[in-house]
């Protein structure tokens, strides 16, 4: 099932802008290594999902896996060929607006090398730029 | 605990633009906090400092400061670096100030030497809980990293605060029951395959829409009694 809340408080949300550099989440928390965002877009639950397979059937059986993401923002769409007006279209997918600097993936458990390709096949899924990181010395 | 040398240059620029001023001409501007004494502002060469700190892994660096146009060095060690998330260029250092017989309270990191039984032999997932211990100590005992023999780990064990041995001196300020390193068994790459009419009803709950159905219902309801009643008369 893909990522989505289990309950809102409403059904559909204003597009909001995305200025700046992420509001925190720039850091890594849980894991070793981590794919970190260099650009601005909406992410959706099915690339989410896509980066998570990918992911996780590279390392297979070994290592650990957090998603630093989640799509809570609901995304909707006017039917083809419909004429302006009338409303606000229905709900068609779950995004979560992703700025520079967050981080989306961490992992454990696995060589630096399996680590990076891992976070390069998975970072292939995602509609931004990112970059692989790492806890580093102080300088 | 490993000492390094800094020049430093007293500021006065202070706020935002201060700073921003301070970052263009080559300096990283930061603060020398102090029990009992004013916050010091200063600023340090970027390159000095890269320089003095490449190659530890921890804050844990007793920094020997000469002031310029103060006679007295200070000792002070790393309390917080901002960095930039995404050009990671350090923006602000904070210094507290440490007396060399005044005990402090510092956070160590936590690293494991070898490799655990439970990885190596059964194919379990070594899991880092615990990065790093507050301790309280003198400054010159602090060490730069406390490292946990994991060799003996086997899967489904794990290595306590409690089980973590320290040098004479420190006292563990962190509770002793948390886990540090355990070794779990794989999960598995089993992928969850949705089950039919999962996704049909995938639609999250709205809160309180229940409740003002219900509500509008019953408006509607009074409404339609009244206007039964009124037809009536």
């Amino acid at each position: 099932m893909p990522l989505m809340p289990k309950r809102v408080k409403h059904r559909k949300m204003q597009k909001g802008r995305m200025r700046g550099l992420s509001k925190g989440n720039s850091e890594i928390h849980f894991g070793e290594y981590a794919i970190q965002s260099l650009g601005r877009e909406w992410i959706t639950n099915v690339q989410i999902e896509a980066a998570r397979v990918a992911l996780t059937r590279f390392i297979q059986r070994k290592g650990k896996i957090w998603i630093r993401l989640f799509p809570d923002k609901p995304m909707t769409k006017k039917p083809a060929e419909v004429r302006m007006g009338k409303g606000k279209g229905s709900v068609e997918g779950w995004v979560c607006p992703v700025n520079p600097g967050k981080i989306l993936f961490e992992i454990e458990g696995v060589t630096e090398n399996i680590a990076q390709e891992a976070m390069r096949l998975a970072a292939s899924k995602l509609p931004i730029r990112t970059r692989f990181v790492s806890r580093k010395d102080l300088a | 605990m490993a000492e390094v040398h800094l020049d430093v240059q007293v500021r006065e620029k202070k706020g935002t633009g201060g700073a921003r001023s301070v970052r263009r001409d080559g300096y990283i501007p930061a603060v020398i906090y102090a029990h009992g004494e004013e916050a010091l502002l200063i600023m340090i060469d970027k390159k000095q400092f890269s320089r003095a700190v490449r190659g530890y892994t921890s804050e844990n660096v007793l920094i020997d400061m000469k002031i310029e146009k103060q006679k007295k060095p200070k000792k002070a060690i790393i309390k917080e670096i901002q960095v930039h998330p995404v050009s990671d260029e350090i923006i602000h250092i904070d210094f507290s100030e440490v007396f060399m017989d005044e005990k402090i309270h510092t956070r160590v990191p936590v690293v494991e030497r070898g490799e655990a039984k439970g990885v190596k032999e059964q194919g379990g997932v070594l899991e880092h809980i615990v990065r790093d211990i507050e301790i309280e100590c003198l400054p010159a005992g602090i060490p730069e990293k406390i490292e946990v023999d994991i060799s003996d780990l086997e899967v489904g064990k794990s290595i306590h605060v409690s089980d973590v041995v320290f040098s004479e001196g420190i006292k563990v300020l962190t509770d002793l029951a948390l886990v540090v390193f355990s070794v779990a068994i794989p999960k598995g790459a089993e992928e969850a395959v949705p089950a039919e009419g999962e996704e049909a009803a995938a639609e999250p709950e709205v809160i309180g829409k229940k409740a003002k159905e219900e509500a509008e219902e019953e408006q509607t309801e009074e409404k339609g009694r009244k206007e039964g009643t009124e037809k009536k008369k």
